[in-house]
């Protein structure tokens, strides 16, 4: 969408269920279905498929690109859970990061490159979870589903029971965002801080 | 330019339409007694069609109950264990039946719905919703109908039958629903 004309263009003639622009603005990944099978694709910016990312019978959506646009952490069930894997871009390798827990989902790069958040399922519910890039063991931020990091890294915005929450990243302060009918869901943090 | 006036229509765009930066519980058919195997959770989406004019969102679509088995429709759904995709065998002898009624009946078309509980994220549940519309669609094909007469749809979490946060309710909206096109 055009946001000073509000004119939307339509990019992609397939069932498209997310597209995050790269850092760079030039390309966009997006998960689209096809037969029945979702997987990763690198779309221009007018909405032609440039490559493939993705080749897997498994679930793979919720694209989230690196800072540096070299990388792309999503959720893919190819394990047999949902799980966060990280692709490279150019080789098209892929590893696990997450191994704890057997829902994770909604992966988002911290804007330094160091930290992935992203929804884990617990006993409890949903969580606001934080790993190394790098993988190792991950941090309850808060309850909570979609993180967003704030551009300076030192928050995340997150929906919670249908309201929109704002927490610091080791979740020591928490607090509402939003309240009143309906529910709000998936924040998206501007590229300022305001 | 067409202007979205409700959060359908913007769910509406938000599939068909590649979209960047990016709850009324009616009874029915009880479905099977599988149980998965554990997990708890909070809401987590995918809607594909407009309701009718005037239906408050959330509420059973009119083309969901025109031809649904509660309404003696031809067509029974069928179910899945959470976050499964697999075909019990209580879901292939449904399908069975559905493609036996489908074979006398040749000049009907159905669309294949796919829908998710609650739990889980929205994109998450729009491809499971999917994969859960095409493993029924292609067993169909197996059992001989042709895949001319079949389109899939997932609705993902956004179409419960059902809105309590409980296991009887998750059951109900685990689902793939079939719609007689024409007849």
């Amino acid at each position: 969408m055009d946001l000073q004309s509000g004119r939307d263009t339509r990019l992609s003639s397939a069932v498209g269920y997310s597209g995050r622009w790269s850092p760079d603005g030039t390309t966009i990944a997006a998960s689209l279905e096809q037969e029945g099978n979702v997987d990763l694709f690198l779309l221009s910016a007018e909405g032609r498929i440039l490559r493939r990312l993705t080749d897997h019978p498994g679930i793979d959506v919720s694209p989230a690109w690196s800072p540096d646009g070299r990388e792309i952490a999503f959720c893919s069930d190819r394990g047999g859970t949902p799980q966060i894997y990280i692709l490279s871009v150019n080789s098209g390798q892929v590893r696990r990061l997450t191994f704890q827990g057997e829902y994770n989902t909604s992966p988002a790069w911290s804007p330094k490159g160091d930290q992935i958040a992203y929804t884990g399922r617990t006993a409890g519910g949903f969580r606001i979870m934080t790993i190394s890039a790098t993988g190792g063991d991950p941090w309850e931020v808060a309850a909570g589903e979609d993180p967003s990091w704030s551009p300076d890294g030192r928050y995340l915005v997150f929906s919670s029971r249908g309201r929109l929450r704002l927490a610091s990243k080791d979740g020591r302060s928490n607090k509402q965002l939003t309240g009143g009918g309906g529910d709000d869901t998936s924040p998206a943090w501007s590229a300022r801080l305001q | 330019m067409m202007r979205c006036v409700s959060k359908w229509c913007w769910w509406y765009g938000g599939i068909l339409v590649l979209v960047l930066i990016g709850s009324g519980c009616p009874k029915r058919t009880p479905p099977p007694s599988e149980l998965p195997p554990g997990g708890v959770g909070t809401p987590g989406i995918g809607e594909t069609g407009l309701p009718p004019a005037g239906q408050a969102p959330g509420e059973t679509t009119r083309k969901q109950v025109e031809f649904g088995p509660e309404r003696g429709g031809p067509l029974q759904d069928i179910y899945f264990a959470y976050d499964s995709f697999d075909l019990s065998a209580e879901a292939r002898e449904t399908l069975r039946a559905n493609a036996n009624w489908l074979q006398n009946n040749s000049q009907a078309r159905v669309e294949i719905e796919g829908h998710c509980d609650e739990r889980g994220t929205t994109e998450y549940n729009l491809a499971l919703g999917a994969k859960r519309a095409r493993a029924a669609r292609d067993y169909l094909v197996t059992l001989g109908v042709s895949p001319d007469r079949l389109s899939t749809i997932s609705y993902g979490e956004e179409l419960p039958l059902c809105r309590e946060s409980n296991e009887s309710c998750w059951q109900q909206n685990r689902r793939v629903h079939f719609l007689v096109l024409t007849r």
